[in-house]
């Protein structure tokens, strides 16, 4: 396992093997990610990686936490592997609970994707499982825990698989920058916090002052208003279940304060693989001073689009090329959806400096047309996600950007699911001849998430067949996105776009009160889930089981 | 039992974990006046159970001059019958001033403008039936700095002898109550009740009705 092939391009460790990586090293943990590179010149098509899982001390600022840690550190080693290999990872359990780890958004055996209950039983405590799958794809992935709460504590990291062929993005340098929510809460002790009170960590909730504020601006408006969500039970303030009153917003493992920075050399071309390893947290994304080229999404790539800002829901990853400037310096800025706070870290030639730190946007509210049964489903439903602020919300940003604070936010662009197009075609292209329904449901104030009203506990599998042409439909009826993760299959998201270049997607965002149409091809037999990716919406039943079962005869495995 | 086997399986272990048993608990205590005199009040409730089947149990009370005033208990399962509402039976238990015992039935949830209602009858261990209506709402002055307006009503729907009471009733409490939040699970409060309540404040006498102003500081405190 040594390290004879080195790409000269990239700037990442390396490591001859998977134990305990960034700790031995005295690395701070996700200063840098150590990274397993591991094809040797013997068996170039076969790539051996150990990856061990071990508790251990993890500081964020002044607050510590005892978390179960992939390789020694959050996060965990980046994996590095090749279209084309065949991959064994021997993964070792050393936490006295069951564990696991899911390869997210890799198309592989069912019996390999890591998911207790569906692929094997887990990893038992002080027992190592061995994983073996064909790399059969190219992108940026993640792979995390699939066991109780292990992921929120610190269990993920990132994956890029480098294409077989010419990579269709041209950069000189990359950087995984893998985002994500922390707490030294247990995360079991955040859920009966929600148990509860929903609005345990919700410190944005409308006042009474506002309420009379209200009444002085427009009596009539503001007393409709409260009387619709107050009938409804709903809270327009609810954009997540948990905020940065208790979350601190991680780069790389790092605080905003500790402020992770990525090196650059003026004139290249940095690829930034942005991955969501958030538990309960969205992010809006941005560079200030820098336009994100978009050229990949869910590790597929899309035609580039250019864009001021994006964003990545839970369990999402995009890839962005930038081209810094000689002699500035760039603040990474991620400011959670609800804005309770933010991750950070900085783009720059040297370490130790550090970028302007960009105020912080107005919090959106939820809208009556967010309200489930308020609106019909038709229409632009895609592109409300971006501009859910309310006009009070929007007005401020106007200001803002009138006051000159960053010259280019008037025109700030913000990516939007229909400006994603599949580079290449999609293989499947058949309409689709089976239909699935879904409705997301829950109860926000009880605390518990459903598909179709009911629990995974309760639920009957939903059975397809390899080479069935699928139309999946989500209803979205509550008041949150769900970032819906479907395993060992993409998502042909139906965006307007061609259907031969719909985007391809692990996990689409179902914003509230909307439908979001998928079609899908299963290649792999197998029980597969599909949840939403917010942990305790799927801890608490967010779930659904598709049996997926080998193809009956010939014609239906076509896939064209 | 389901619930205790759940119960025994500890920590959530794969997806069929996902109807696991939580636990709520509050306690207020306060000191009081009450018509110039000192009155000390404690009154907690809690649940514990899955989404769906809960215990939900409750017990407030009164004393002053280091002798009990009013004491009740309660304990109720409760099921969730559909969205924001459970449905609840069980045992309520009077130990001052009249040991009593009630059979216990009705429904909780949170209806329409906020409100936390409960809505509940009671068979008294000697056949009289009584009837209790309850709703609170908070409002956000701040985010930490929270004003609840509740109210409760106890109802009696015969004579009932044993409390010395003729039926109609029994008992208004009208409550304002603002608490400041230091943390979710931490908070002092500031209390200022009405009530309006027949036979209690004097003891052995019926159809006596009363009205009186309550002032009290006290702690939340959430577990």
């Amino acid at each position: 396992m040594s390290d004879s092939r080195s790409l000269p391009r990239r700037d990442f460790v390396r490591i001859a093997s998977g134990v305990s990586l960034g700790a031995g090293l005295g690395l701070r943990p996700g200063d840098l990610f150590a990274s397993i590179d591991t094809p040797s010149e013997d068996a170039p098509n076969v790539v051996e990686v150990s990856l061990s899982i071990d508790r251990g001390g993890f500081n964020v600022d002044d607050r510590h936490s005892d978390a179960p840690m992939i390789g020694g550190s959050v996060p965990g080693p980046l994996l590095r592997l090749r279209e084309g290999q065949d991959a064994v990872i021997h993964v070792t359990n050393n936490l006295d609970e069951v564990s696991s780890i899911h390869w997210h958004g890799l198309l592989l055996p069912f019996d390999q994707d890591g998911v207790p209950g569906f692929s094997f039983d887990g990893i038992p405590p002080g027992e190592t499982f061995t994983y073996r799958f064909p790399v059969r794809q190219a992108g940026s992935y993640w792979y995390h825990s699939h066991s109780g709460t292990q992921e929120q504590e610190g269990m993920y990291a990132p994956i890029v698989i480098e294409p077989a062929g010419e990579d269709p993005v041209r950069y000189d340098r990359d950087y995984s920058i893998v985002l994500s929510d922390w707490t030294d809460e247990d995360p079991m002790t955040v859920l009966r916090n929600l148990k509860g009170n929903g609005a345990y960590y919700n410190y944005a909730k409308r006042t009474l002052p506002q309420f009379i504020g209200g009444l002085f601006d427009d009596a009539g408006k503001t007393v409709r208003d409260r009387t619709m969500w107050g009938e409804m039970r709903m809270d327009p303030t609810d954009i997540a279940d948990v905020t940065g009153s208790t979350y601190t917003y991680l780069l790389n493992g790092t605080s905003p304060a500790a402020n992770w920075t990525g090196l650059f050399k003026p004139g290249e071309r940095v690829r930034l693989r942005f991955v969501n390893a958030a538990a309960m947290s969205f992010f809006d994304v941005k560079i200030p001073g820098l336009r994100l080229t978009v050229v990949q999404a869910d590790g597929q790539d899309v035609e580039p689009v250019r864009v001021d800002e994006f964003r990545i829901g839970v369990a999402e990853t995009y890839d962005v090329v930038v081209e810094p400037e000689a002699g500035e310096v760039y603040t990474i800025f991620a400011q959670s959806m609800d804005r309770s706070g933010f991750a950070r870290g900085t783009l720059a030639e040297t370490e130790g400096v550090e970028g302007d730190i960009p105020a912080i946007d107005p919090r959106p509210v939820r809208t009556m047309a967010d309200m489930p049964g308020m609106e019909d489903h038709s229409g632009h439903d895609m592109d409300r996600m971006a501009d859910d602020h309310d006009m009070s919300a929007m007005e401020m940003e106007m200001d803002h950007a009138a006051m000159g604070h960053s010259g280019d936010t008037m025109d700030l662009r913000r990516l939007t699911y229909e400006d994603l197009q599949a580079l290449e075609p999609n293989p499947d292209t058949r309409e689709p001849t089976r239909d699935v329904e879904i409705r997301l449901t829950g109860d926000m104030e009880r605390y518990f998430w459903t598909l179709n009203g009911q629990k995974f506990s309760e639920s009957d599998p939903i059975p397809l067949t390899v080479g069935e042409r699928v139309r999946l439909r989500m209803t979205n009826e509550t008041m949150m996105e769900h970032p819906m993760h479907l395993h060992g299959v993409f998502m042909e998201l139906q965006n307007g776009a061609h259907p031969a270049f719909a985007p391809r997607k692990h996990t689409v965002i179902v914003p509230p009160n909307q439908t979001v149409e998928v079609h899908l091809t299963y290649e792999d037999s197998g029980p597969w889930a599909f949840h939403c990716h917010l942990l305790f919406h799927m801890m608490t039943g967010m779930f659904a089981r598709f049996e997926v079962a080998p193809a009956m005869n010939a014609d239906e495995s076509v896939s064209p | 039992m389901a619930l205790l086997s759940v119960l025994l399986a500890g920590s959530a272990e794969g997806q069929e974990m996902d109807n696991g048993v939580f636990h709520f608990s509050q306690l207020e205590v306060d000191a009081s006046r009450i018509e110039g005199s000192a009155l000390n009040r404690w009154d907690g409730s809690g649940w514990i159970g899955t989404d769906f089947d809960r215990v939900w149990w409750s017990t407030e009370g009164e004393y002053a001059d280091g002798s009990l005033g009013s004491v009740e208990a309660m304990a109720l399962y409760g099921h969730y019958f559909r969205r924001f509402w459970d449905v609840v039976v069980g045992y309520r238990q009077d130990i001052e001033p009249t040991a009593q015992g009630y059979l216990a039935f009705g429904l909780a949830g949170l209806a329409p403008y906020w409100f936390e209602v409960g809505a509940f009858g009671f068979i008294s261990q000697e056949g009289q039936p009584s009837v209790r209506l309850e709703a609170d709402t908070d409002l956000f002055l701040t985010q930490r700095f929270i004003l609840t307006l509740g109210g409760e009503l106890d109802w009696l729907l015969t004579d009932d002898d044993r409390l010395d009471l003729d039926r109609g009733i029994a008992e208004v409490e009208l409550g304002l109550r603002t608490r400041y939040e230091i943390r979710r699970k931490f908070a002092p409060y500031f209390d200022l009740s009405w009530i309006r309540e027949r036979g209690r404040l004097e003891a052995g006498v019926g159809s006596v009705t009363e009205s009186a102003l309550r002032v009290g500081i006290g702690l939340r405190l959430v577990y």
